[in-house]
This record gives C-alpha cells, structure tokens and sequence, in this order.
C-alpha cells in the first residue's frame, strides 16, 4: 500500500537519477505540485535544491525561471514593470520572471519584506496586478522556494503568514553514505533525459484526480486528532491554522494518489503531516525538526484505534 | 478551566495524590476527633503551609505537642482498664496514627507508612460509623483511593485511571461480597475478641405497667423489632405480640408473678401455624415478643403457663430468631385455684365508686357471660377518651378517677380499670403487654414494631379458655394531640403519600442496617444456619449470588462492546489479538497499514491481501458486496496460515 503508483515510479526514478538516494523528498514534491501548492526547501547551499528544481520542471515539460533573491531585489524584478515605448508612443508591461510555469525563487529570505510579499500574493492569487493592470498567471504554476535556516546575517525571516503559503516544507539533507559516494565515483549527469515528460493535459487530469481522492469519515477523525495535537498547547506555541490544516488534507491526498489510490489511508497523513506542519508549528522548546514532529504525532496519535 | 485540565491530564507527584487520599481518608474522622487534636492537625496544616524543611528542633516540638494533644483528647477516660473498651482503644490508635503522619509527612519525604496511612485511617474509620451516609462514603473512598493508586502506579491521566478502577470495582464486587460475607467486621456494638462492646438498649416493654406519674412517659419512634413473615402479614386482629402477662398490682404498679407457680402443661392448640423472622433488638430484658399463640419457639427459649417466652439470660445483643405461632384470640387453658385467686384479687379499700358499680352488675346477674357483657357495655356508655397525653389521675382510687372522673387515658389505663372491675365482678382477668404494631408500618411481608407501638390488653378466663379483649376499643373518642400513631383502626388509613415513601425508605434502611452495617459475627452465624436450614433460602442465596455475577459479566461484555464500535474492528480484532500472543504487537503509534507490511516483512505471514482488503472497506468511498465476505475469508486463511 506504501508502494508508488506504476505511473509515478518511474518518474521519481528518472529525477533520482540526478538527486541520489533522495526518493522521498522527489515523491513530496511532486506531492506538493500535484496537490496545486508550493513548496519551501529549506537547506544549506550545495545540497540539490537547484537539481531538484531543474529536473522536476523538465520532468514535467515546464517552463523553469529561477530568481535569485538578494537584497536589492524590488518587486518589479519579479514581477515586470511598465516601460514608455516611445516608438509606440504608450506604456507597454514587460513581464518579469514570474511569468513562468515552474519558479524556483532561490533563497526566499534574503529580499525585502516587500519584494517577498509581492511573490508571495502572486503564489496565492495565481494573478499579479501591476497599475491597475490584471495579469493572470499560467496553468500550473508552481514556486518552489528555498532558503538558507542557517545563516541569519542579511536576511528578513520569512513571517508566519506568508510561510503558510507553501504547502509544505522540506529539507533536502545531505545524501546517504552510499548514494554519496556513488556521486563522488561517478560522474553523473546534472539533467534528466526528456524523454520522460509528461504531458500538460495529462498534469491537469493528475491534478484534478488528486482533489477528488476521498476521504473517509475514520480518515477525517485521525487527522483532526492531529490537528487537535498541534493546537493543545502542549508542545507547540500554536496550532494548525485552518489553512494549514487545508494543506494537510490536500497533500494527504496528493500523497494518496502518488501511491496509487483514490482513497486516504492514515498512513498517508503520518507520511505528510511532518512536512505540512515543518515551517508551521515552533516547539516550545528546542528547535522544530522534521523527526521530532513525526515523533509528537506517532506518541500521542493513533491511526486505525 | 485550562489549568484544570492541564492539571489533570499531567501526571502528578507522589506527594499531590498523597495529600488528596489523606484529605479524602480525614473527612470522616474529623466528625469525632476531639478538640486538642483538630487543633494538632490545624498546626501541622500551617506548618505544611509555610512550607519549609523542617528541622529537628521543629519536629521535636511538634511530636510534644502530639502527644500532649493525645493526652488532653482521652483526658479523664484514659486509663488501662478503659483500654479495653474497642471505641477508646481505636481513637487512641487513630491519634496516635495522626500523630506519626503528621511528623512525616512535615519531612516531606515519602516511605511506605505515609504510603500505607490512608488505608489504615479508612480501616479505622469504619470502627465510628454505623450510618448509610458513612456507607456511601466508604464505596467513594475506595474508589477514589483506588483511583489515585492507579493514577500513581500506571502514570497515566486521570480518565484511564477512573476508567480502569470503576471496571476493578465491577469486578471485584463478587468478590468484596463473599469477603463481606466470611469476614464480619468488628464494631464498636458487637465487639469481640477481647473488646467489650457498647451496649444500647431499647425497649418500649419493660414487663412492667405503670399507672402512676411514669404512664406519661410516651414512649419513642424507636425501632424494637422488625418482622419478616413468611407469608402475608396476619391481620391486624390478630397482630398481637405477647410479651409478659401481669397478675398484681403493687404501688400502682401492675407486675407479673414473681414465680412461676405452675408448671406448664402444654396443651397448646393446633391449627395453622404462622411463621416469622424476628430480629429483635437488644431490649437487657428476657422477653421475647412472638405472636399469641406461640407454639415454635427459637433454641433456648421458655414457654410458660401464661404464654409467657422468656430467654434463660437477657437479651443483650441483636437477636435473630424464628418463631411459629396459632393466631387465636382465645385459648383453651386451665385456672389452678391458687392462680384463681390472684387473677381475681384487688384491692378492697381503693375505687369505691368501682366497686360499687361492681357490686350491682354481681346482684343483677349470675352468669359470668352477662356480667362481662354487662362490664363491657358499661365501658361503652363511659364515653371513654383514647389520648396518649392523658390528665393526672387520683393514684389511690385509679379505676374510679378514670372510670367516673378524667374518663380519658391510654392502653394501660384501659386495661387497668378493665381488669379491675371485671375482677370485682368475680371474672378471672389478667392483663397482657407487649407490641400490637401498627398494621400501616409494613411492606409486604416486613412490619416494624417501634416502641410507640407498646401495648397492653386483657385476658379473661372463661368456660375453660383465656379470652383475648382489646379494652381501647371501648373508647368512643380519640384526642389525638400529638402526632403519633395509636393502635385504633380508625387511624390506620390515615397515612398519606409521604409516609409511605417514608416507609420504604425505612424498610430499605432496616435491610441496609441488618444485612450490612450491622453485620456481625452475630449476623453471620445467623445467615449460616439459615443457609444450613432453609433450603429454599439456601438456593435464593445462591442463585442471587450466581445472577450477580452472571450480571457482571454481561456489564463487562456490554462495555467491551462498546469499545469495538464498528464491525470492521471487531472482525479484525480476534487476528490481532492472535498476532499479539504470537509475540508480534502492534507499535504504539504504529498504522495497520505499516503493522500489517512489517509483519509480513519479519515474519512472512501473508499479510498483504488483508491489508489491502482492510483499508478498502475502511477508507474507500464505494465498497464492493462481497468485500466484507472476503475480508472474512481472508482473516481464515491468515488465521489458518499462523498454526
């Protein structure tokens, strides 16, 4: 039942080609994508946050932009700007990288509050609004952002707020002990053969099956069991929000149907909850890894009473 | 609420449950723990309070203080002897317990006799009490104890530990009962094994009559005896309990004779015989109370010529005894001359106007049935007053101030002045106390008697036969200014709603009190020879007892099935138990789904099928018909695969 549908098998092997011995955080955001969200990777530099990114997006035959974020960025770098042609004698828009399907924002936390609030309405809205002018974004969009929790010198902490955006969070982590030396033995490819793409069509089709796995009353009770958990003041300084446990639903769903089944089991909320609660929830001590929430829900949850 | 909850959902210290069951096992004692040492206990709470270590110095002086606070709490009945009255040497006990708590639960540290405390305080504190509150109490203690034993022991919250011990409670209750059974607890009333016991009596009956200032005594509501028959309650004319049969009057007082003159013939009637249960309180006389006529009477008790059942010794403890008697009025009996004399003596020179009145019923008529239709008929036209609360009468000339002058009074009065004038007529009469209960104070088969329900009546002795006559019939009034029940019929039907309730609180009360607080030693060799001896109750006892735990188990079963909510669970849950005892449990926290494939990984039981069936009917949104059926098929084959 833990077992990856024969169609996506292939896939995240075709991306693991590139991302050693990291299936699972491949098959999470794929999850992520498909669930029609965002994902956070947070990680230090060096670690395949920027292969993953490229091989997912060639992967499913997108378009891939990457900003890299830096201080000075204004949110017209983003999202474009509107310039007087004076040939034409008018304004014309100029469409920033966001105009994209797959953006990979590189180290989100290093721009201005302004310019991160600018990416991130668009990742809400799916549409920008720039003078007044309504722009709507392509079908599927997808942001995947990432950003150093190590360094702290010259970045602006992403608020709670804006980080409930993504629908998940994940850290890559350095390889195992033998994909890594698999990676310093060999000289492997940094990209993917395109042969393995997937269609528009069929992503949409993907994407819709996903938002109608069904979830059982039983399903529904555990994972209000964990949600109460995140909100009970025990261990984290607050809960879900409503938003958040939204996001829990939809990856558990995407979750499902990546393992082939148009029906949730708990495992599916055990495998994802972790990841959708990462970025959300801060212990109220200690630092909030990704082991010691999956240790919280499995101590004090029961699936299948 | 919040720090509620936190509060009990967090496992507490060793000390905070300590406190709670020493708080619980104090409450009781504190009704009858004397002043010196409230004051004692008032001092340690301060000094827990203040919450500081204590030193020596401190617990030196606290120990003093202990100790003179014993002393002054048993000041004046402290002495050797007194020891071995069981009340003192238990509250001794309890102080000297309080005391030695206290010292160490000021050192805040925790051993096994702070442990072992609160049981010894509740142990001690079932000595006190005798009451129905105390008893409901006690269930509460327990299971509060047992409660925060579990709290402690399992570390779990407080709902599991409730939850576990109210299912210990219904366990153990067949057993609490054959313990209760087998082991009689020691009270205070019938005490044993070296203790003396304190003794109450109660008695509405003394054997005596008095006419003089102590008529007025109006005796209480207590409860004398309680009545269980065996079928329906006899009716009210027949409800008769004989006690003793009084022949003189001396000093206003009528007495019984002083020896037993005659040898007893028994000439006793036969008839149907009515059987009963009595427990009979302890009244410190000999008598025993047993419906007229008496014909089976308990071991060790004596019938007399005058139907008189008396016990060799008096009684002092709670006496349990069954009985037989004919319900007659009237029995044959024989009159031996020198008891002929005495039944028809009086006294010449008091009641003048009596005797008169006697002299011209004697003139006018030869045979004794007319004269006593005529004493009678002379008692109705009196236009006498029934009242408990009579007026003074001349104590010289008795029978003529209530014949002729106050014309009011009670049984005794009655019975005296009949007595007295049918004796002048030349009747043999005697006077007969004892209880005639009031026919309303009964359930079913069960009747109270209290001492309120004292009575006396007449017998004359006619053609060869003792004649029952109820001499308050006569009274053609009755005053009724107090509240309380006579023994006239016309009252009986009186008795509202409420008193009914009353009454089947009492009842309810009477069997809590005989079969439960006041079970004794005394009480279990009572119920072992009934077993012994009654078969039918032999088989209600057990059979009961056998329904009892048949009831347990269903409650058991019940709440076990209530867990298994869905049959899903309850199909799959044999298996699971099965895996269990094969030693491969489930993980806490652990999904079937990664049970089931760790299962079939390290133990390569064919797992895969099932699971796959399982998380279909359970989590998918349409089910397939057989889908269940299979899973069933499926639990099978796994279940045939594990042997």
């Amino acid at each position: 039942m833990n077992e990856l549908d024969a169609k996506f098998a292939p896939m995240v092997k075709t991306v693991a080609s590139v991302l050693y011995g990291k299936e699972e955080s491949i098959t999470l955001a794929l999850a992520a994508f498909f669930a029609k969200g965002h994902l956070l990777v947070e990680d230090i530099p060096g670690v395949g946050k920027t292969t993953l990114a490229k091989a997912l997006a060639s992967l499913l035959g997108l378009e891939f932009n990457r900003i890299q974020f830096t201080s000075d960025l204004l949110p017209s770098d983003i999202l474009g700007v509107n310039y007087f042609n004076q040939k034409q004698s008018e304004f014309v828009f100029k469409k920033g990288p966001i105009f994209t399907q797959f953006l990979l924002a590189d180290e989100i936390n290093r721009s201005m509050p302004k310019t991160q609030s600018a990416l991130l309405e668009a990742m809400e809205e799916s549409s920008i609004t720039i003078d007044g002018e309504h722009y709507e974004l392509q079908q599927p969009f997808f942001v995947m952002g990432t950003q150093n929790p190590y360094e702290e010198v010259g970045t602006f902490k992403l608020p709670d707020s804006q980080l409930d955006r993504f629908i998940c969070a994940m850290s890559i982590g350095y390889p195992a002990r033998e994909a890594e030396r698999d990676i310093l033995a060999h000289n492997k490819p940094k990209t993917i053969s395109q042969d393995t793409t997937i269609s528009l069509a069929q992503i949409k089709e993907i994407q819709e099956a996903v938002s109608k796995v069904y979830m059982s009353e039983a399903l529904l009770d555990y994972m209000q069991e964990i949600i109460a958990l995140s909100r009970n003041g025990v261990y984290f300084t607050h809960g879900l929000s409503t938003r958040g446990a939204l996001a829990l639903a939809q990856m558990t769903r995407s979750w499902a149907y990546l393992h082939g089944r148009e029906y949730a089991i708990p495992d599916d909320v055990t495998a994802v909850a972790p990841y959708v609660c990462l970025h959300r929830l801060h212990f109220k001590e200690g630092k909030t890894t990704i082991e010691r929430i999956k240790d919280v829900i499995t101590s004090n949850t029961q699936p299948d009473a | 609420m919040r720090y509620l909850k936190n509060w009990l959902s967090t496992r507490p210290t060793p000390i905070k449950v300590l406190d709670i069951a020493y708080i619980i096992t104090l409450l009781p004692l504190v009704f009858f723990i004397k002043l010196p040492i409230m004051f004692f206990l008032l001092l340690v709470l301060i000094l827990l309070l203040i919450d500081k270590k204590p030193t020596a110095f401190t617990l030196i002086v606290v120990a003093i203080v202990g100790a003179v606070a014993i002393f002054f709490s048993l000041y004046g009945s402290f002495n050797f002897a007194g020891l071995s009255r069981l009340k003192l040497f238990v509250e001794l006990l309890v102080y000297v317990l309080l005391v030695a708590i206290s010292l160490q639960r000021l050192t805040k540290e925790i051993n096994f006799y702070l442990k072992i405390s609160p049981l010894l305080l509740l142990a001690m504190s079932l000595f006190f009490f005798h009451s129905i509150p105390m008893l409901i109490y006690v269930v509460f203690e327990v299971f509060i104890l047992t409660t925060m034993l579990l709290w402690q022991i399992m570390q779990t919250n407080v709902y599991t530990s409730l939850r576990i011990s109210s299912m210990l409670y219904i366990v153990s209750l067949p057993i609490v009962i054959l313990f209760f059974i087998f082991f009689p607890r020691i009270s205070f009333e019938h005490a044993k094994y070296g203790f003396k016991g304190d003794l109450t009596h109660r008695s509405g009956h003394d054997g005596l009559m008095y006419l003089d200032e102590n008529a007025l005594l109006v005796p209480s509501q207590r409860i004398v005896m309680e009545v269980g028959f065996k079928d329906k309650i006899p009716s009210p004319e027949n409800l008769y309990f004989r006690g003793s049969v009084l022949y003189n009057k001396i000093n206003n007082i009528w007495r019984p004779l002083t020896t037993p003159q005659i040898p007893f013939k028994p000439d006793l009637p036969t008839g149907k015989i009515t059987t009963y249960k009595v427990t009979l309180y302890p009244t410190n006389k000999r008598w025993l109370y047993l419906l007229d006529t008496p014909i089976l009477l308990p071991k060790n008790a004596k019938l007399d010529f005058h139907l008189e059942s008396t016990m060799p010794k008096p009684i002092q403890e709670t006496f349990l005894y069954n009985a037989g008697s004919v319900l007659q009025s009237s029995y044959k009996g024989t009159l031996p001359e020198s008891l002929k004399e005495i039944a028809l003596n009086y006294d010449l020179k008091s009641d003048p106007k009596t005797q008169m009145l006697a002299q011209t019923i004697k003139t006018k008529f030869n045979d004794p049935h007319l004269r006593l239709k005529e004493v009678q008929s002379f008692f109705k036209a009196q236009q006498l007053t029934y009242t408990i609360k009579p007026k003074p009468f001349d104590l010289n000339n008795s029978t003529d101030s209530f014949l002729f002058d106050t014309k009011e009074g009670y049984c005794v009065h009655f019975a005296a002045a009949f007595t007295t004038l049918s004796r002048m007529v030349g009747i043999p009469t005697r006077i007969v106390t004892g209880y005639k209960p009031d026919w309303s104070d009964s359930i079913e088969n069960y009747l109270i008697i209290r001492e309120s329900d004292a009575h006396a009546w007449v017998e004359v002795y006619l053609d060869g036969y003792w004649r029952r006559i109820e001499t308050t019939s006569f009274a053609s009034h009755i005053k009724d200014n107090t509240n309380q029940e006579n023994n006239l019929e016309s009252f009986q039907n009186k008795k509202g709603n409420w008193e009914k309730i009353n009454l089947y609180l009492h009842y309810i009360k009477y069997q809590i009190d005989t079969w439960i607080l006041e079970y004794s030693s005394l009480s279990q060799k009572k119920l072992f020879s009934y077993l012994k001896t009654d078969t039918v109750f032999l088989v209600k006892f057990i059979s009961s007892f056998l329904l009892l735990i048949a009831l347990l188990i269903l409650i058991l079963y019940l709440l076990n099935q209530s867990r298994c909510r869905d049959t899903l669970q309850c199909t799959l849950d044999p298996l699971l138990q099965k895996l269990e005892k094969l030693g491969f449990a489930k993980l806490p926290g652990e999904s079937l789904n990664r049970y089931f494939i760790r299962i079939e990984q390290t133990e390569y039981i064919p797992l895969s099928a099932l699971n796959t069936l399982y998380h279909q009917l359970r989590y998918q949104k349409t089910i397939q018909n057989d889908a269940h059926e299979q899973f069933k098929q499926e639990i099978k084959k796994v279940k045939k695969s594990l042997k």
